[in-house]
């Protein structure tokens, strides 16, 4: 049979949403709809050429990209499930234990700092942007929201982050926000896994500022400076006084009490960064564990994220070498990702990542990838 | 994946949508003002930091006007000879899909209440230069190396002939109509510079800068910032079918390999390179070279 042709692989069975099977690995696959009316959604964009560049063990890997007559597909690694669905099927009434909230924490902070030494916010932190595989590992996913920051531009929206992780200077209307609206996000999925239940579950935009004061006490001049300037304060603000967290979060141990409350600072300047939070009491016996496996320990507990201390931070774009494809031939890419590579020397139309085989053809007056199949059955 | 799950989730806040947020709408009302503006010399100092937008966009212009002027006019590459070329037996059976391709459409023109300002006259760059008749595309056929699926795409970047319009007036057009910020110009410069002169999978002449400049714009403003201009608008502005500048966008992201991110210190580099390559005044050595693919020899040996 014509190996060229792609007819002569064999499409698995679609598992579930968004998910295919090949023989050794499975990947998820996340179709964009292309419109003629609005060309390629930013998300998109956005998503694939930040993805692209954040290369660690705590975000998901985007594979691929191909491009049909009308979508993209994304191919990503496969990932079991979202940390809303671990919660609702392996908690108790959705509240985790806490040496595996200590472990997803951290593993959600070393992401979280990986993407901000990497100046890129994430914008769009909850549970169901957290995906676990069945070693336990958390990644960050989804990054139609994000942004890079740093660079100057025009455009900086308020509209971002979903309502119950908003943090209180984005729902004051600040646009001046920074990496610490990440961190706030994260507190509030840090106390949503012991809770069991979402923190602060506004309905509006006031409604979440009011279940937020609530707790934390209304904010005024004299704590939070310059708060009165924002554009959403009011003066009409109920007063509330300032709840301590334990008396919120009654199953947290005074330290993980003590790292919520670095994290959730109402003042964004307060609210402590990721890569100091890893620092924190809270996870000493995890910076342990990783030493002495460093150092050649036997591997015991939790399993955690490998040696990501030694991923340095990529500022900015540089071009892979080899650039023409050539440096390609014949051998898997380095790097998991690739758009529209050529297979190895002497098998046509087909290329090799990771177990994913996929087939591709162009249309060369269009200029389009075509293609035929996305995940494939081994070396049909 | 995540997005699939929190639609199927009743109970949880809808999704933010960053560009439905009013208050980052630039102004409008400004735009008469940009109309008296003015390209003079480029400032030498490229600090993203500091630079204002029409700095900014003085340098995209220099830059880009100098790479035409060094360039001269390459042909776009020569339909390549292909071994999956469908026969003629093929085409009559109807398999041809590129004759359900509608033709080049002309320029879509804005009304002009779109604005709420200056009325803006309709500015055609031409049409594409692919062959509706040329055909090129079959069902059998099998990827090809990166380096030919780039020529590909870098033909829709080619215009018939020179668009009646200078470098200059296009950007201020583009300007004028749809400002944008200093990081978008800079890094279409860098976009530019990738293309053009590192990667060299479209030459920069004057039958292509002006779409090259256009698409460029386009993913720079939907990669960086929150809020981009409607497709409609930008693709009248930029005087082509919203259609070409879908393609022309999604072209753009491929040629770059999706490379579309940028931070200050990469913007600098990259606009120093290039302004130092337009400024020196003489041309470097790949300059003159034709494009990175020989095709003859290519398509030689295909015959031989």
């Amino acid at each position: 049979m014509d190996k060229r042709h792609p007819n002569s692989f064999q499409q698995l069975e679609k598992l579930g949403e968004g998910t295919y099977a090949t023989t050794g690995e499975l990947v998820a696959l996340k179709e964009i709809h292309l419109d003629s009316e609005e060309g390629t959604p930013s998300t998109a964009i956005r998503e694939i050429s930040l993805m692209k560049e954040l290369k660690h063990d705590n975000i998901v890997s985007l594979h691929d990209v191909i491009h049909t007559e009308n979508k993209l597909m994304l191919v990503f690694e496969y990932m079991d499930k979202d940390l809303k669905k671990y919660m609702d099927s392996y908690g108790d009434h959705s509240k985790l234990q806490p040496p595996i909230i200590k472990s997803f924490m951290y593993q959600l902070l070393q992401g979280i700092a990986f993407c901000h030494e990497n100046r890129v916010l994430h914008r769009d932190l909850k549970p169901q942007n957290l995906l676990i595989n069945q070693k336990k590992q958390l990644k960050l996913a989804d990054f139609g929201l994000a942004r890079a920051f740093g660079i100057p531009v025009n455009t900086f929206s308020n509209e971002v982050v979903t309502l119950w992780y908003r943090a209180p200077d984005v729902l004051l209307g600040s646009r001046q926000y920074n990496t610490s609206i990440d961190i706030w996000s994260a507190g509030c999925i840090m106390a949503e896994m012991f809770m069991g239940r979402p923190l602060f579950p506004g309905t509006t935009n006031e409604d979440q500022l009011v279940r937020i004061f609530r707790f934390m006490g209304t904010p005024t001049e004299r704590t939070w400076p310059g708060v009165s300037q924002l554009p959403e304060f009011k003066t009409t603000f109920q007063s509330y006084p300032v709840t301590d967290l334990h008396h919120i979060v009654t199953q947290a141990d005074p330290a993980a009490v003590s790292l919520m409350t670095m994290m959730l600072q109402l003042q964004p300047d307060k609210r402590i960064s990721a890569l100091d939070a890893l620092q924190h009491p809270w996870f000493n016996e995890i910076r342990a564990k990783e030493q002495q496996r460093q150092y050649g320990g036997a591997p015991q507990g939790l399993p955690l994220p490998q040696q990501q201390q030694q991923q340095q931070p990529q500022p900015g774009y540089m071009p892979p070498q080899g650039h023409d494809g050539a440096a390609y031939y014949g051998q898997v890419p380095q790097q998991p990702y690739s758009c529209c590579r050529k297979a190895p020397a002497g098998k046509p139309g087909r290329w090799e990542v990771d177990g994913i085989f996929s087939v591709m053809r162009v249309s060369m007056a269009l200029g389009r990838v075509e293609s035929g199949a996305v995940a494939w059955a081994g070396n049909a | 994946m995540a997005e699939v799950q929190t639609t199927t989730i009743p109970d949880q806040p809808r999704k933010p949508n960053p560009s439905a947020d009013p208050a980052v709408v630039p102004d409008v009302a400004s735009l008469t003002l940009l109309a008296g503006t003015e390209i003079t010399s480029p400032p030498q100092d490229v600090d993203p930091a500091t630079l204002t937008p029409v700095a900014a966009l003085t340098i995209l212009c220099r830059s880009v006007q100098s790479l035409v002027d060094l360039t001269g006019d390459v042909p776009p590459t020569p339909p390549i000879s292909r071994p999956a070329t469908p026969s003629l037996r093929e085409l009559r059976e109807g398999q041809n899909p590129r004759l359900d391709v509608r033709p080049a459409t002309p320029a879509s023109s804005i009304p002009p209440d779109d604005l709420n300002g200056p009325y803006f006259s309709r500015i055609p760059i031409g049409s594409p230069e692919a062959h509706a008749s040329e055909p090129s595309f079959s069902k059998m056929y099998a990827a090809e190396p990166l380096r030919v699926q780039h020529e590909a795409i870098a033909r829709k970047f080619f215009s018939k002939k020179p668009p009646p319009i200078s470098v200059e007036a296009y950007l201020l057009r583009m300007h004028r109509y749809c400002p944008m910020s200093t990081a978008v110009y800079l890094a279409a410069a860098a976009y530019i510079y990738r293309v053009a002169i590192e990667d060299r999978t479209v030459p920069v002449t004057l039958r292509t800068v002006h779409r090259l400049l256009l698409a460029a714009l386009r993913v720079a403003m939907k990669g960086l910032e929150d809020l981009s201009y409607p497709h409609q608008r930008f693709a009248g502005v930029g005087g082509v079918a919203d259609r070409e500048l879908a393609k022309l966008e999604i072209a753009l992201c491929y040629l770059l390999d999706f490379d579309v991110q940028v931070d200050n210190r990469l913007l600098r580099e990259k606009v120093a390179a290039l302004q130092k390559m337009a400024e020196c005044g003489r041309a470097p050595p790949r300059l003159n070279l034709p494009p990175r693919v020989d095709h003859r020899r290519r398509i030689s040996t295909q015959l031989s």
